[in-house]
């Protein structure tokens, strides 16, 4: 049977919402919806109140208004979602219910960015992608907040943006359309601002920023070959290869024969490639940046190196409680360098473990075991480790990193 | 061999040893004559390789490549099409002495543009706006899109590179759709809300208009008002209550239009004890039931979904479209019927030794594909409730109806060996399609693939009136639309008549492709 977990309103868009399948009906709740600069009145617009995870929602109707009927009235959200502005949540108590003056909830317009993109003889070239870009919740790669594509005469208008700052990329593909084409793959890519010196779009509320152009000249993909090597010559073992962009973008997966790599259909652009030995307790591991042009780059050379190795324990300061098995520790690597974004140690009967960590930034999690625990410290070769990041430099030294639980006498400590 | 001809010709590779001849092609506006840039020039041998390029302002791409004769000469470029030559382009000949100059127009496309507005008359962004096209096939009318636009955050769309002609015009839009399209991640799970209409303010395509499309032309529509509303809900009961296994709802547009972001068809499993609720946007849809463990089925169950939840159904399966059938073997000769695959639009069904099966098909609509057959058999005939059927296709009534297949190991081999045609392309698929009149049965289409001598040879040809098409690689693609082949090429095609058991050897020449 289909998941229901949100009762629905009525069917009519902004009439009042039904009362859920439980509880007693016994309040209303009503208000308006504007626009938080106009001021103007936001017609369809969703509203839901949430008490605990009990859901009602609806819309508001010609005038922005909305109603509630047959709540339970309680503390909790209300949260209206409306396109082309910013989703906003109030906290409303019991006293918000069965109000004469409705509540009122301003949404502010999101921003806008408009522009053109031509090839070099300034014809339109649509179907280009344009995509606002952000530093991701973790790390400073980038990742798309929103995207659209060009239009017949080039234009582009990338709406639904949030407030923030942005750098702008337009990637344009044409040729292999189906398996029947035989026009090679051509891509033309390029950052607001040129590769030297992208420069950053700041959208506010309600913004609209023009002129935001782009010249491409689509080219040809290359490949890049190269050789893998250890400080003892060339490497013998099957290594994965792994190759991204700047903004995390291109991200996929090869391989290596016998230390000799190819990759192909790689676009002009700064690129990151990696290799890593397969071994899952003692891997070797290289990076490279490589500058590709509109042709193909030979003899790129990635010397590889062991990882760094993370030692690990479990500290347990009060009772330990009986039977106790401890989960898993996470490593989430802010910048992705290789295949595997993701670490997962897992503690032995003496709640110690062991794991490569290449060189780089991570973002500590647990097992709901451990959080249980209460985690009182942490500490990486007896350095505190704060805001549960995890600096691993590139030094060859194995590494160890303490955590210090309170244990079931001393329940309470940090949550994570 | 599919997959080679693909590959040979995606590989473009740089000019060999033999000495290059010098190529121009100016690639021109049909219509207006002006010359168009930017466009893609693939010059593919025969053998694949090639050389590729664009033109330049002046519309003229100056390459150069080996003297090799026979060359396929693809063009694209957005917002037009090529006139004249094969799907896959057009053959042309390379001489190694004199002028190497080609010429190929394009036809420039039309663009629709207008403006969708939601029930407030606020402008609706992320709507999605698509031509519709209706094409018969043997199980109905459906429709396909060739075309399609989203609304921006004025509501405004463009639709570019329509087909010039008629076309009717579907605007839809899907809360959910729109989330996924866009990648947002929201915290909050919103009900679905969203809406459909076919232009100017349909509910269906018998009271839809269709729109003028004129070559090269922008065209622009009337401001479309869609109403928005949440999805409603579909509840009820389903009796006797199916048992556990397999999908047991379905839910399905009654106008089978090419929607890609609301499912024509929605399905669902009921609870144990039979009830089930669905969720569906307004419209008009077809709801049934089946239980895959009894066979049984419900009639059809026509729903028109507005603005109210549809609740209390009571759907009875009481209805089963079964077969029960065998596999007859004319003659003495034997067949290993567990080596044989035999469906009816799902798993397939299972042999018994004797040739003997059992299937349900859940709706009274039924089609059948044999394979694995041993060379030198074919299907004699199909028998459906004692009625001969021609084709695969055929219709049952409610209850068990007796299917006999009848196969004969007297089919008839047909050799072709093709010599180039004017294209001077050697040929790279032979095609059998039965003549039978007015009403051709294309889905017994028999095909062979080269297989590097030149002949091609298809072992099991039942009796019958065949037309032969030999293909080179510029109209491969109509071994995909045989329609269309007899359609415009029947006449071109040498006619032959096969009797039972006989060997028959001919020789064609590649069919030369018209310009459109």
């Amino acid at each position: 049977m289909l998941p229901f977990p949100i009762l629905l309103a009525s069917a009519v868009l902004a009439g009042p919402a039904q009362q859920p399948s439980q509880g007693p009906p016994v309040a209303r709740f009503n208000g308006l919806v504007v626009n938080s600069q106009t001021h103007q009145p936001l017609r369809r617009a969703a509203i839901m109140i949430d008490e605990s995870g009990k859901q009602w929602t609806t819309y508001s109707d010609r005038d922005g208004r909305f109603t509630f009927l047959n709540l339970e009235p309680g503390d909790g959200t209300l949260t209206v979602h409306r396109d082309g502005y910013t989703d906003r949540t109030y906290k409303i108590a019991s006293s918000d219910f069965n109000k004469q003056t409705g509540f009122s909830a301003e949404l502010d317009p999101q921003g806008l960015i408009t522009g053109r993109v031509v090839d070099g003889t300034g014809q339109p070239l649509q179907g280009t992608v344009i995509e606002a870009l952000r530093p991701s919740a973790q790390g400073s790669n980038l990742e798309a907040a929103a995207s659209t594509e060009t239009n017949d005469v080039g234009e582009f208008r990338l709406a639904s943006l949030d407030p923030g700052t942005f750098r702008v990329r337009a990637t344009y593909r044409e040729g292999r359309t189906s398996e029947f084409d035989p026009t090679p793959l051509t891509v033309g890519t390029a950052w607001l601002g040129g590769p030297d010196t992208p420069t950053s779009v700041e959208v506010k509320s309600g913004s609209a920023i023009g002129e935001i152009d782009f010249v491409l000249n689509p080219v040809r993909p290359v490949t890049i070959r190269g050789t893998l090597h250890t400080d003892r010559g060339m490497l013998r073992e099957r290594a994965t290869l792994w190759i991204q962009g700047q903004a995390g973008e291109g991200g996929h997966n090869d391989s290596a024969e016998k230390g000799n790599f190819e990759v192909s259909d790689v676009f002009p652009g700064t690129w990151t490639v990696s290799a890593q030995t397969l071994s899952e307790t003692s891997p070797l591991f290289g990076v490279t940046t490589v500058s590709v042009r509109n042709f193909d780059v030979d003899g790129v050379d990635i010397l590889l190196r062991p990882v760094p190795i993370l030692e690990g324990e479990l500290a347990i300061e009060g009772a330990v409680p009986a039977g106790l098995a401890l989960g898993p520790v996470y490593f989430n690597a802010s910048n992705r360098v290789n295949s595997i974004s993701f670490h997962m140690a897992r503690p032995d009967r003496d709640r110690k473990f062991s794991t490569p960590l290449v060189s780089g930034e991570y973002t500590l999690a647990f097992d709901a075991s451990i959080t249980g625990l209460g985690i009182k410290e942490v500490t990486l070769d007896g350095k505190p480790v704060t805001d549960w990041t995890l600096r691993i430099s590139d030094a060859p030294e194995t590494k160890k990193l303490l955590i210090v639980l309170k244990g079931a006498q001393e329940k309470g400590g940090q949550q994570r | 061999m599919r997959g080679l001809f693909v590959f040979a010709l995606l590989t473009v590779a740089p000019v060999g040893a033999q000495p290059a001849v010098a190529f121009k092609v100016h690639v021109v506006d049909s219509l207006s004559g002006a010359p168009i840039g930017g466009a893609n020039v693939t010059l593919s041998r025969d053998n694949g390789g090639g050389t590729w390029g664009r033109t330049d302002v002046t519309g003229v791409f100056a390459g150069q490549a080996e003297p090799t004769g026979a060359c396929i000469l693809f063009v694209a470029r957005k917002g037009y099409r090529t006139t004249g030559g094969g799907p896959l382009g057009h053959a042309v000949e390379l001489r190694p002495e004199g002028q190497n100059d080609f010429t190929v127009n394009m036809l420039p496309l039309g663009v629709l543009t207008g403006r969708i507005l939601d029930q407030y008359g606020d402008p609706l962004r992320n709507a999605i706006v698509r031509t519709e096209d209706k094409l018969s096939t043997p199980e109905g009318d459906a429709f396909q899109s060739s075309s399609t636009a989203v609304t921006d955050d004025r509501g405004e769309y463009r639709i570019s590179e329509v087909e010039p002609g008629k076309h009717f015009i579907a605007v839809e839009y899907s809360s959910s759709r729109t989330e996924r399209g866009l990648g947002v991640r929201q915290s909050t799970r919103w009900p679905q809300t969203g809406g459909l209409l076919l232009y100017p303010n349909a509910k269906d395509i018998s009271q839809a208009y269709e729109v003028e499309v004129t070559a090269g032309t922008v065209t622009r529509l009337r401001d479309v008002r869609l109403t928005i509303g949440p999805a409603v809900i579909i509840s009820g009961h389903i009796q006797p209550s199916p048992s556990e296994q397999g999908q047991q709802l379905s839910l399905t547009r009654t106008d089978n239009l090419a929607l890609n972001s609301m499912p024509t068809v929605q399905g669902g499993r009921s609870e144990a004890d039979g009830s089930f609720k669905l969720s569906a946007l307004p419209g008009k849809y077809v709801l049934a039931a089946s239980d895959p463990k009894t066979g049984k089925t419900s009639r059809p169950l026509p729903i028109e979904l507005a603005d109210e939840d549809v609740t209390g159904l009571t759907i009875d399966l009481n209805v089963e479209y079964r077969i029960s059938g065998r596999i007859s073997l004319e003659g003495d000769e034997r067949l290993d019927f567990s080596k044989l695959t035999l469906n009816f639009g799902g798993q397939p069904v299972k042999l018994d030794v004797n040739g003997a099966f059992q299937s349900d098909l859940f709706q009274p609509k039924g089609r059948y594909l044999l394979r694995e057959l041993p060379a030198g058999w074919y299907v004699k005939s199909l028998d459906v409730a004692g009625k001969r059927i021609s084709g695969h296709l055929f219709l049952i009534e409610p209850g068990i109806s007796d299917v006999t297949l009848t196969l004969s190991p007297q089919a008839a081999k047909v050799s072709v060996l093709a010599i180039k045609g004017d294209s001077g392309l050697t040929a790279a698929i032979v095609l059998l399609l039965p003549d039978a009149g007015a009403d051709p049965d294309v889905e017994s289409a028999l095909v062979a693939e080269a297989d590097g001598s030149g002949t091609f040879t298809i072992p099991g040809v039942p009796p019958g009136a065949y037309r032969v098409f030999a293909l080179d690689t510029s109209g491969w693609v109509f071994a995909m639309r045989p329609d269309l082949l007899l359609e415009k090429y029947r006449q071109d095609a040498p006619l032959i008549e096969v009797k039972e058991r006989e060997r028959r050897e001919l020789t064609t020449r590649t069919l030369k492709l018209k310009p459109e």
